[in-house]
């Protein structure tokens, strides 16, 4: 509902198309949340949002003041243009985060997701193929920022396949929360 | 508020784009400007519940001396108004040269003229390195701390783009140190009479600096500006001058508030402040019948609130105010305080457009104690290219 509402409004921007992943990265960090795993290694205490979901809601953040810039009324294009340097750079870095906290994910002990989870084999693949997903994508969308490179076609598509992601894996997650 | 016809502004102009031009084609390094155009078209509706009736610039902004005060010809109740003025455009040429990295800028709208669409430079400069050369904001200023109201400016706000020779030095990650000698331009009273005119001695630039500390908080900024304010020609034979030196302070800010909201701020106090506030409409100083020069002490100041209802739609609640404590002004026509209080909502339907609605109030009061207060809604529409 959120990549449809939004999606096709925004798709004629620029850099500016980056609003497209407001709520694509809601979705990574939304009120739906499951609990994280136990032994979860992404999560500092039982109870507390996995460090993955927090990189994505700072994305989601940094993102949204990137995007204000637009509408700077006082400011030069030069003043701007450093200002965006520096909120890419910040993406950049929230970017690395997310990879590393994506990665281990990706890396937790099968059988302790297996058992907190109560998945099943073919359910634990796609888990960690989606952690390893998320992974590349966010190391994508860090290496764009660093070239400054967020083209309006390369940003929506790739928070439109961060979206898909985040969505695919929290389905698995609802599946087997949405049983107990 | 700018120089629409600054006579260095215009010469600097064909003298930028060839020093860029020059500079990429020289034999070391024969790479192209990379050249970007961009800006935005705007329109605005005011709709106000009185107003001088001539045309004014105070009819298409918030502009402090046409905000009519009880007493005065020419009034009448409601006007509204529309125009496109705040348009926008700006060309920039970045190029790698063998000094560095080098741009040249310029930006204008059509808000020349009050009563007519009139091109108007609002910044042209080059930039190689940390030096820049040209027309843009005061370093007085942050422009981090500019409100965003559709009104333009609160009535306190320093806004003013001067002729300048500026250097910025970084002084480690987060601290910036900026130097400028900015053109003179001061506005004195004379003494006896209702004017306000502008002083032909200046000899010595504006000496300004600007300290600015940023990081994850926000920023904060010090700026510091020492002015020499000479006595009127007319006044006093040219072999006797008098002059006499301000100094004015501004803190200004912005500081970060949970997602994207923002508290943004800006106090002013000191002598010769006047010249950097909304346009000059007050005096930098008094000019006695006897040429002697009584600066005058300002102070003003503008806090704004912004906060994001959602990643499109956004509001911005500010207050502003002006106090001119000039003891020696002894007419009673001019300003003595003002105020100024918005409250805006903007929605952005896609990164290109954005819609916005603003109720502005705004008061002033003369030395003689006559006042007036003015109310407005401002709507606009902003498309960006």
């Amino acid at each position: 509902m959120w990549r449809t509402g939004f999606g096709s409004v925004f798709r004629s921007a620029g850099l500016r198309g980056l609003l497209v992943g407001l709520p694509v990265l809601v979705g990574c960090a939304g009120g739906s949340m499951p609990p994280p795993l136990a032994g979860d290694p992404s999560a500092a205490e039982s109870g507390e949002t996995p460090i993955h979901a927090v990189m994505s809601k700072r994305l989601l953040l940094q993102f949204a003041s990137l995007n204000a810039l637009l509408f700077d009324p006082h400011r030069t294009e030069t003043e701007l243009a450093a200002q965006r340097r520096l909120k890419l750079d910040e993406i950049r870095a929230t970017s690395r985060g997310l990879q590393a906290a994506a990665a281990d994910v990706r890396d937790m002990d099968g059988a302790a997701i297996a058992e907190s989870l109560e998945l099943d084999e073919d359910q634990l693949r796609s888990f960690r193929a989606l952690a390893a997903r998320l992974e590349a994508q966010a190391d994508n969308l860090a290496q764009l920022a660093d070239t400054g490179r967020l083209e309006r076609e390369l940003a929506e598509e790739l928070f439109e396949d961060i979206y898909d992601t985040c969505d695919a894996c929290h389905r698995i997650y609802r599946d087997q929360w949405a049983g107990r | 508020m700018g120089c629409p016809s600054s006579p260095c502004a215009r010469r600097a102009m064909p003298l930028v784009l060839a020093m860029v031009a020059a500079a990429a084609t020289t034999p070391a390094r024969a790479e192209l400007p990379a050249l970007s155009v961009g800006g935005f078209g705007r329109m605005d509706v005011l709709l106000g519940d009185i107003s001088d009736s001539r045309d004014l610039p105070g009819d298409n902004l918030l502009h402090v001396p046409n905000i009519p005060v009880s007493g005065q010809a020419s009034l009448e109740s409601s006007r509204a108004n529309a125009h496109l003025k705040n348009s926008r455009a700006w060309v920039r040429a970045v190029a790698e040269t063998g000094l560095g990295t080098v741009e040249a800028y310029v930006e204008g709208d059509m808000a020349g003229s009050a009563d007519r669409y009139e091109r108007r430079l609002r910044h042209a400069y080059l930039i190689v390195g940390q030096l820049l050369v040209g027309q843009s904001w005061t370093v007085f200023t942050s422009t981090s701390a500019l409100a965003d109201i559709e009104a333009g400016f609160g009535v306190g706000n320093v806004i003013t783009r001067h002729d300048q020779i500026r250097w910025t030095q970084p002084l480690g990650d987060a601290t910036t140190l900026t130097l400028a000698a900015e053109e003179p331009l001061n506005r004195l009273h004379v003494e006896g009479t209702d004017r306000l005119v502008s002083s032909s001695r200046d000899r010595r630039p504006d000496m300004v600096m600007r300290l600015d500390r940023t990081g994850g908080w926000g920023d904060v900024s010090v700026g510091l500006a020492v002015r020499e304010i000479a006595t009127i020609a007319s006044l006093v034979p040219a072999s006797e001058t008098d002059s006499e030196t301000g100094v004015a302070v501004n803190v200004s800010g912005r500081l970060a508030l949970g997602v994207a909201d923002n508290l943004r701020f800006s106090f002013k106090y000191g002598d010769a402040l006047a010249r950097h506030i909304q346009a000059g409409y007050f005096a930098d100083a008094t000019v006695t019948a006897d040429g002697r020069v009584d600066p005058t002490s300002t102070q003003s100041g503008l806090i704004a609130y912004q906060h994001f209802w959602a990643p499109r739609w956004r509001s911005t609640l500010a207050a502003s105010y002006t106090d001119n404590d000039a003891n020696a002004v002894t007419s009673r026509a001019l300003t003595r305080r003002s105020r100024s209080a918005h409250a805006n909502l903007i929605w952005t339907p896609t990164p290109r457009l954005s819609f916005g609605i603003e109720y502005l109030y705004a008061w002033r009061q003369l030395f003689g104690g006559e006042q007036g207060d003015l109310n407005r809604i401002n709507m606009t529409t902003r498309f960006n290219f």
